[in-house]
């Protein structure tokens, strides 16, 4: 049989229906992508509009007082006790991040790395709820013997940093040993220690990748909510001290947002707004991934 | 050998947190074997009996999520590994960069939208199929991320090929693509999944906290982690009951990622190559 | 033998670019029924680029000038890369699979046509619905040989198809080439100058330049190699460098 002779079909077929509706579902989700987070400040805007326009709420916002009843939201409490709880934990994960992932990433052998890595992930997995349940049952009584009602600062930024830790070091981790084997190998040739070449060559030349992962894992601090309502107190007011309780802006629309009516339901979807703007800044100034 | 000790000890302490942490939840685990805790109806608020109507809406919130997140994820990761990561096309560059505020937004914003969006502007109010919504939405990115990076590290002559020869994009993924990133497309389930039922925050007032069974996904059910926090906030002396359920999140976890690979093994065909000689970079991190 | 000197496709002053870069300019050639043509040069002068606009399978934001006739477009241009990539399927649904696209129910007539061209019939008749990934790197890149030839194309491309693979695995793809050689117009890309020079009547040398790779030489490669006009051309063909 001669080529030319044999049936062959044509080269631009007709597209046929499965890949059309196909080509046409993966545009849609790409609409809805885009849409969604559009979605999401149209409608926190909307809501919180009815807030920004009524001037005597809006006249009380940056005060300290909290009383929706009274038509009093001042949200400067929740803002430093947000803040405060944030840095605070961020001053415990960081250097615990940083060191954790130097070793796994320089120190362990390659086998263990893969193990201890894989724990990491199934210690990420553990839901927020459940470790703020450790600091209720578990730390905070123990506390409370030697400084009642030991609700506060220190419980709360402590569960928060467990609750960013295994991602955090997975992170670092990964922003570490990308590419780091042939600098070890030279290294060493040159008869520099692995210490002294990690903190005078690798640490400094990732600057920048640190920091991007920790915005970004004080961007993760700032949207967990029930991890540290859990061992917070939730009183409004200036914490004092390590032991004295104060509460987040999520703890607010947490807690509030069951009951709250008018005004007040308004103004706890401005309290959103506010945190999801805060986050997207923070992503802001991670940068791109690939700048 | 100062850092190699010091840089140990730190993993050393959050292992030994982990430890601390899931070491009540492994002491109760026992008492959430029980096949009455599966089944039975919480009493008193749950301080007491077992949490079968929570564990079925867990199910079912979670059964919905993931099939929305595979149904809108699936595509979109598919569309945008076709163009390069560094790809100046804008609207690729808007697409990824609305994925990543949408990664970025907090769960309890996500709850907010959901409650005004799901719950009032289309009238579901608090139910099951809203809370499902409102989590696929807020995995949808992260899931979308690791079949994204997945696809992308497949070798480039690889598409090439598909392309000469003609095939459509369905069969060039679905025959092809996906059997060959099957591991990567399974641990992004079973993230998505840990996801999905550790979430609290977005869940509070979209699916809500009726501890009935839920005859249909438009009424209220509570899920498991949100039973937790009742029970730890609002419900005195439950400390016990909440730490089974917690047990129970994490026997389901395990059962979850344990049963996937049966799954993704059918839906993906049997016969694989060795795939790392498909793919051209190594793998990328999960998170 | 009017019909085996018959231009199966022609270029026409083809010229590409990505952005600013232009890659590839005023490039000329016919490829011709029954003829093997070598397309070397050295790295980045972009063989591979020219080979894809052939194949039409370019990326997005490739910008290009120029014509590309092909005597029958209703054919597809069949490429093999370097690196053997089965499909993750059988054997049988490796070169199944487009036929399948195609509207052929039940194509294991032309599988076995194709494999059988491709030299690799006798090897796998008995195991056809066996994983491909069994097959060794030599028999996977004549399983993708195959899978192209499934569609007969009208030209066969190859992108270094041996740098792979082991010297008698390269024989055996060498072998099929010339079979095939008779019915279809082939252009291999190869870095060895002895291959090129065991399979092809006719050589095209590729050289990069600051404004584009241009075609500089082409004919047989023993005589360029004596008498290009450009030293470096001659050291690279007659392998002095490289």
């Amino acid at each position: 049989m001669k080529l030319g002779e044999s049936r062959q079909p044509e080269r631009k077929m007709r597209q046929n229906w499965r890949d059309r509706i196909f080509e046409f579902w993966i545009d849609l989700t790409r609409l809805l992508a885009c849409g969604g987070i559009l979605c999401i400040f149209v409608f926190l805007g909307k809501e919180a509009l009815v807030f920004l326009k009524a001037p005597e709420a809006s006249q009380s916002l940056f005060q300290l007082a909290w009383f929706p009843s009274e038509n009093r939201f001042g949200i400067m409490a929740m803002v430093v006790g947000s803040v405060l709880v944030v840095g605070l934990s961020l001053l415990q994960a960081w250097p615990i991040a940083r060191a954790s992932a130097i070793y796994l990433g320089f120190f362990s052998s390659p086998r263990t790395s893969v193990w201890l890595l894989g724990s990491l992930q199934l210690m990420a997995a553990i839901p927020s709820v459940v470790v703020g349940l450790f600091g209720l049952s578990f730390l905070l009584p123990i506390l409370a013997v030697y400084f009642p009602p030991a609700f506060g600062l220190l419980v709360a930024s402590f569960v928060l940093s467990f609750v960013l830790l295994p991602s955090l070091i997975i992170n670092v981790h990964a922003m570490l040993v990308i590419d780091t084997d042939p600098l070890l190998e030279v290294g060493k040739s040159l008869g520099i220690s692995t210490p002294s070449l990690i903190r005078k060559v690798i640490l400094p030349q990732r600057r920048r990748f640190l920091r991007r992962a920790l915005i970004l894992g004080a961007g993760r601090a700032f949207g967990e909510t029930l991890a540290v309502l859990l061992v917070a107190g939730n009183n409004i007011q200036l914490p004092k001290g390590l032991f004295e309780p104060f509460r987040t802006l999520n703890a607010t629309i947490a807690l509030e947002m069951s009951y709250a009516q008018g005004l007040h339901r308004s103004a706890l979807f401005f309290l959103g707004l506010c945190l999801l703007l805060l986050v997207c800044v923070l992503r802001f100034l991670a940068g791109r991934e690939n700048a | 050998m100062k850092l190699r000790l010091s840089t140990g000890l730190a993993l050393f302490y959050v292992f030994a947190i982990g430890v601390a942490v899931l070491a009540p939840v492994l002491l109760h685990a026992p008492g959430a074997l029980r096949l009455g805790f599966w089944l039975e109806e919480p009493v008193r608020m749950g301080r007491l009996g077992g949490v079968g109507p929570v564990i079925y809406s867990t199910l079912l919130i979670n059964a919905l999520t993931l099939t929305f997140v595979c149904l809108l994820g699936l595509p979109l990761a598919v569309g945008l590994a076709r163009q390069p990561k560094t790809s100046s096309d804008w609207m690729t560059r808007w697409i990824r960069g609305c994925l990543d505020l949408l990664a970025a937004t907090p769960s309890i914003v996500y709850g907010l939208f959901g409650f005004a969006f799901f719950g009032r502007v289309l009238g579901l109010s608090y139910s099951i199929l809203s809370g499902s919504l409102t989590l696929s939405l807020m995995i949808l990115p992260l899931f979308v991320r690791l079949v994204e990076d997945a696809l992308a590290a497949l070798d480039p002559d690889l598409r090439r090929t598909a392309r000469s020869l003609g095939l459509s994009e369905w069969t060039a993924t679905f025959k092809i693509y996906m059997p060959l990133i099957r591991p990567a497309l399974l641990a992004a389930l079973i993230l998505a999944w840990t996801r999905a039922i550790g979430e609290t925050a977005a869940l509070l007032y979209t699916s809500g906290y009726s501890l009935r069974w839920p005859q249909s996904v438009f009424e209220s059910g509570r899920s498991l982690s949100v039973h937790i926090f009742d029970l730890s906030l609002n419900v005195g002396g439950a400390d016990a009951q909440a730490y089974r359920a917690a047990a129970v999140i994490l026997i389901l976890t395990a059962a979850f990622s344990f049963l996937s690979r049966f799954i993704i093994r059918g839906l993906t065909h049997g016969k694989t190559a060795r795939s790392s000689q498909h793919n051209r970079k190594p793998e990328s991190p999960l998170w | 033998m009017e019909k085996q000197q018959e231009a199966l496709s022609t270029i026409e002053n083809l010229s590409l670019r990505y952005g600013e870069r232009t890659v590839l300019a005023e490039i000329n050639m016919e490829l011709f029924r029954g003829r093997i043509s070598a397309l070397l040069g050295p790295s980045g002068s972009g063989k591979s680029t020219l080979l894809y606009a052939l194949a039409d399978i370019l990326p997005p934001g490739a910008h290009v000038s120029g014509r590309i006739y092909r005597k029958r477009p209703e054919r597809i241009v069949g490429i093999v890369f370097q690196r053997p990539l089965p499909f993750p399927l059988s054997i049988f649904e490796n070169v199944a699979l487009a036929l399948r696209e195609r509207g052929f129910r039940k194509p294991e007539e032309q599988v076995a046509k194709a494999l059988t061209q491709a030299g690799l019939w006798d090897e796998v008749k008995d195991r056809l619905h066996e994983a491909a990934a069994t097959l060794s790197g030599g028999q996977q890149q004549r399983l993708c040989l195959a899978r192209v030839l499934a569609l007969e194309p009208e030209l066969l491309l190859l992108d270094e198809p041996c740098s792979s693979l082991d010297p008698l695995a390269t024989q055996a793809i060498e072998a099929s080439l010339r079979d095939l050689s008779a019915s279809t117009a082939i252009l291999i890309v190869t870095h060895n100058i002895a291959q090129a020079a065991r399979l092809a009547s006719e050589t095209l040398v590729l050289w990069p330049n600051p404004d584009g790779s241009r075609i500089v030489d082409r004919g047989k490669l023993h005589f360029l190699a004596a008498n290009s006009d450009n030293t470096l051309v001659r050291s690279y063909l007659s392998g002095r460098i490289g």
